[in-house]
């Protein structure tokens, strides 16, 4: 072995160029998945690599909030559960449980400031020992005194000077520190008690001090606090375990097992099948032709004693080399790279920890690029293993039988794929994928018979596209390598993108405005008046020249609360419009205004049934024997109110309005709390007192573009990247035809034409049958999405597929014809 | 006593007829030169005699072991069959060293040991300073030696060398006659395909090859 690997791996550093590409081809996958599991790994912080920043030097941080005198229920195992009162702990109280340690005051809450916007805030003492290596300092110096901060990176544009609105005083920004696991994060820190108040141990959230103890607490010290009711977190005991970090809780699921659905498992097998198999595929011609230029030194090794078997494993380590060199380079870029990513992500202002990687998803995707390489190199280790040494010894055309693949066997699995993706159109999308895996595998087996037959069609083409089809018919182990690759990758992405575009079409055709397109609605969830007049008035404020239309909403009766209006289906046919009317916001009460506006026009018959004290509703569903069903949780409901449809001018829009006759006939309380006006929504964020929300009806707003643009990346990449591999390759092979073609008097033109005509070829091919099997497999996909009550949408992405199937093998030949070499090769003597 | 004896030996690729009931026989310490022109089964022959190649009819027996019998060729090969041809010798990637250890190593003879084997081999042949040096850092020379080094190692007793001195001048020619003719000495049996005259004058018996049938057999003393 240690002969076949030393072989192996000289022959791959004789001919850099074609190994570099063999691994970056396997490498590919490997570098993808670890950088995205790095970057993730590495901006995840768990609760022991944020240990300093959440507790400084302290060696325990215990909360202000607790139980009092709890009831300890022991569950055996050392587990137990408590139930008791709940208690604020002061610092008195807490001192004499923590002989010899010292407090010191730490809280984290929100803070408004003048822009209502809230911010992250702490109140903590940095300049004490026990807070060091919470935040860095980068400027400036630390709040010594009351009314002084420092503030976030970020935050330094806010100025020097920021109003606390709700504690109606103004702080002075003395510095600014970095959160080193948030780097870009916003937020405030300052002495206790000028962020939130002088009463920090109100208990609601966020307060505590961090304990500094002459010695570590232990497992027996923190049972004994707990079990007073105290919460407490040990420095010793969260480095000695961890914590619960929720990536260690998923992959503790993942070792003890847990039921994991079938479909999961068909689907995950299935992608690793495609990556496996596209590696495959994409470095399988790349391995072939390296086995041409090695015939000589394998008959050699023959001579030598070399048996068939010695030939197919040195050829089949020359996968599992460069498998192994994919995986180690793919995997050291990767985390490089996802380190890289997240320290640049950090740059703007998400989380970072230390460079960290999932190793359990790292180590068996580089085993899955080595297996790649040795599959890729199988089918020429086979071929080496058949070769005739004599033959090539002899200098003549090896001859080495050339398969049409396995027709028969490629066409039972397109059966079997096609069979099982029709029984599965209705499940769940991964056992769809599992079963178009099928019918990919099927036609890998079929592509070389496919690219023989398609050969002999080319007797009537122009002569460079003649002799570029011949040929590439005739190495068919190349070609069909190449064109399979080109196949499974355009099935996925055509699946994919008629699956998804129809589940977007069919999300937009069911999509129900609950307020005419461009309008906004303003809701009050306060309970006086004056703070509702406050909403208005800033309203006016941010909207300077809008109309603003008033309604009312329910109020409960004894409360100080909104209540929802709904209007019930009443069973029988309904469609998507009363699945939601009104939205998430409840009907509204008003006056003709309101009504004029919410059915976008003047309708005199409409107008005059609402003066009758009759709710306009905008369903027809909704309306049985000239009455509507109204719910509210109240007692009394639901009743029942007379009610007439109108249609509005927006289609599909849903919803009603309630006059206010009909609202005291039923004996609803109102009050006014919604606004709605016209609206082009701006650049800045509406701004609104708290209490107050708003809903802007820009009608669906989920678009679909980036998404087939990032499916026709991949296919652009995987398109022309492979067939651009085997047109290199097979110009590389056909340079002794060149030459002829090039001594007969071919032009330079001639000769591109015949290397597009290669790479059309190929990936015309699979172009082709990949859109066939992605169109079957998306339309199954159309089914798991998209079926409600036995009605489908399937809508096609038409651009999409003819820039896939049209455009995609267009630009790999006028790329291959325009970027390939093409100076005339000379003629040699040629071993035939 | 011959170490390997073709019997009545034919080679049919469809209705060529590459040889025609050959019988030859070379003792160990002889040296045997093949002689003809182009195309008439010379390089075949020598295929056939190291089992290379399987006779259309006719025996072909390796120190005593009749070939048609044999279930594992190449391992004769690697144990007592050396080949040497005109160029294609040595693989590229590998050093002087390391390709005379191949067929050891592919014997499953571990690397220190192969490694000995072939530096006291290279030694003989007078190449053991090359040891370490890639192919395209040697002469024409020194390849075809090494190459002969590799066709010795491991105790093999036939030397199958198919135009040795094709691609070489007139001295390093006789030099690697010289190191064929002085392995036969030492107890070889050489088998040398070659369409010189003048090397022929370095065999114990000359072999003449016409339409794949031996038009004549003499010995050297006759040749002379």
């Amino acid at each position: 072995m240690r002969a076949l690997l030393r072989l192996s791996w000289r022959a791959a550093r004789r001919s850099k160029g074609r190994s570099a590409l063999i691994v970056a081809m396997i490498a590919l996958p490997v570098l993808a998945i670890t950088g995205v599991v790095t970057a993730l790994s590495t901006m995840a912080v768990s609760e022991r690599e944020g240990l300093t920043t959440s507790m400084g030097a302290a060696d325990a941080y215990v909360e202000a909030f607790g139980l009092i005198n709890p009831e300890v229920h022991d569950m055996g195992d050392g587990r137990f559960s408590m139930s008791g009162k709940g208690h604020t702990w002061t610092a008195g109280e807490l001192q004499p449980l923590f002989p010899g340690a010292r407090l010191v005051p730490h809280r984290e809450e929100s803070v408004m400031l003048e822009d209502r916007a809230r911010y992250p805030g702490m109140e903590v003492d940095l300049r004490d020992p026990v807070s060091s290596g919470m935040r860095r300092l980068v400027e400036g110096r630390l709040p010594a005194a009351a009314g002084e901060v420092v503030v976030s990176p970020p935050m330094r544009r806010m100025g020097t000077t920021l109003q606390l609105p709700q504690r109606n005083r103004s702080v002075k920004v003395v510095g600014v520190v970095e959160n080193p696991n948030q780097p870009m994060g916003d937020e405030l820190v300052s002495l206790p008690g000028t962020l939130f108040g002088e009463d920090a141990r109100n208990g609601l959230s966020g307060g505590g001090w961090l304990v500094d103890m002459p010695e570590p607490l232990l497992r027996d010290d923190v049972d004994r606090l707990i079990r007073k009711g105290i919460h407490v977190k040990s420095r010793a005991l969260l480095q000695e375990r961890g914590s619960l970090d929720p990536r260690e809780d998923a992959l503790a699921m993942f070792s003890y097992g847990f039921a994991v659905p079938a479909a999961m498992v068909a689907g995950f097998g299935a992608l690793l099948l495609m990556i496996v198999l596209e590696t495959a595929v994409l470095a399988g011609p790349a391995f072939a032709v390296s086995l041409r230029r090695r015939r000589t030194e394998l008959a050699m090794i023959s001579a030598q004693g070399g048996s068939s078997r010695h030939l197919r494993t040195i050829v089949a380590t020359d996968g599992l080399v460069l498998g192994g060199l994919a995986a180690v380079a793919g995997a050291a870029l990767g985390l490089g790279g996802g380190v890289a990513a997240a320290y640049v992500l950090s740059r703007f202002g998400s989380r970072i920890g230390p460079p960290d990687t999932q190793w359990v998803v790292v180590l068996p995707v580089m085993l899955l690029s080595v297996i790649s390489g040795l599959v890729a190199a199988l089918v020429p280790a086979a071929q080496a293993a058949r070769q005739s040494t004599t033959a090539v010894l002899a200098g003549r055309a090896p001859d080495v039988r050339i398969r049409t693949g396995r027709p028969l066997l490629g066409l039972a699995l397109i059966v079997a794929g096609l069979a099982a993706t029709f029984a599965a159109h209705a499940s769940e999308e991964m056992w769809i994928l599992a079963a178009m895996t099928l019918v990919v595998v099927g036609l890998v087996a079929l592509m070389p018979w496919l690219v023989a037959r398609c050969g002999r069609l080319a007797s009537r083409l122009p002569l460079p596209f003649r002799l570029a089809v011949r040929d590439a018919s005739r190495h068919r182990g190349r070609t069909a390598s190449a064109a399979a690759a080109v196949m499974a990758v355009t099935a996925a992405v055509m699946a994919f993108g008629i699956g998804y575009y129809s589940n977007y079409v069919d999300n937009r055709d069911r999509y129900v405005p609950i307020q005419p397109l461009g309008t906004l609605m303003i809701s009050g969830e306060v309970p006086t008046t004056r703070e509702w007049a406050e909403i208005k008035a800033k309203a006016v404020v941010t909207l300077p020249g809008a109309t603003f239309i008033e309604a009312h909403e329910i109020r409960e009766p004894g409360s100080e609360e909104n209540s929802i209006l709904m209007l019930p289906r009443q069973g029988g046919r309904c469609g998507p419009m009363c699945e939601r009317p009104g939205g998430d916001y409840g009907i509204p009460v008003g006056d003709e205004r309101l009504l004029r506006f919410l059915l976008g026009r003047d309708d005199p018959a409409a107008t005059a049934a609402f003066a009758a004290g009759k709710v306009v509703v905008f369903e027809p569903g909704l309306v049985r024997d000239g009455k509507v069903r109204i719910s509210a949780e109240m007692t009394g409901f639901p009743a029942d109110a007379p009610a007439v449809f109108v249609a509005p001018s927006q289609p599909k829009q849903a919803g009603a309005v309630v006059p206010f006759t009909a609202a005291k006939k039923l004996g609803l309380k109102t009050w006014e709390r919604r606004l709605y006006t016209r609206y082009t929504p701006r650049d800045e964020m509406l701004m609104l007192p708290s209490g107050a929300s708003s809903y802007y009806e820009a009608g669906y707003r989920n678009y679909m573009t980036p998404q087939l643009w990032a499916l026709f990346g991949v296919a652009f990449f995987f398109v022309v990247s492979g067939t651009f591999i085997a047109t290199r390759l097979a110009a590389a092979d056909s340079r002794p035809d060149l030459a002829t073609v090039h001594a007969i008097g071919g032009s330079p033109r001639v000769r591109r034409l015949l290397l597009a005509g290669q790479a059309g070829y190929i990936s015309g091919i699979g172009v082709l049958t990949g859109a066939v099997t992605g169109t079957v497999a998306g339309i199954a996909l159309t089914w798991s999405l998209t079926e409600r009550a036995g009605s489908v949408t399937i809508a096609i992405p038409w651009l999409f597929v003819l820039g896939v199937v049209v455009g995609l093998p267009l630009l790999a030949m006028v790329l291959a014809g325009a970027l390939m070499r093409n100076a005339p090769p000379p003629l040699n003597r040629r071993p035939t | 006593m011959s170490f390997v004896r073709l019997a009545q030996v034919s080679r049919h690729y469809g209705e060529v007829h590459a040889l025609k009931r050959v019988s030859l026989e070379v003792a160990e310490g002889e040296l045997v030169a093949v002689m003809g022109p182009s195309a008439s089964g010379k390089s075949t022959l020598l295929n056939v005699a190291g089992g290379l190649d399987l006779p259309t009819s006719g025996t072909v027996t390796v120190d005593g072991a009749d070939l048609a019998q044999v279930r594992d060729l190449p391992a004769l090969r690697r144990r007592a069959v050396g080949y040497v041809f005109q160029d294609l010798n040595l693989i590229p990637s590998l050093t002087a060293a390391e390709n005379v250890m191949l067929p050891r190593e592919l014997d499953g003879v571990r690397t220190r040991r192969a490694r000995a084997e072939s530096l006291a081999v290279m030694e003989e042949v007078g190449v053991a300073n090359l040891a370490d040096r890639f192919p395209d850092e040697m002469s024409g020379g020194q390849r075809q030696r090494v190459a002969i080094a590799r066709a010795l190692v491991g105790d093999r007793r036939l030397v199958l060398a198919d135009e040795p001195t094709g691609a070489l001048d007139t001295h390093v020619s006789d030099e690697i006659l010289h190191v064929l003719r002085g392995r036969a000495d030492a107890g070889a049996a050489v088998l040398l395909v070659t369409h010189e005259s003048r090397y022929a004058a370095w065999a114990d018996r000359v072999v003449y090859l016409r339409d794949g049938e031996i038009v004549d057999s003499s010995l050297l003393e006759q040749v002379r």
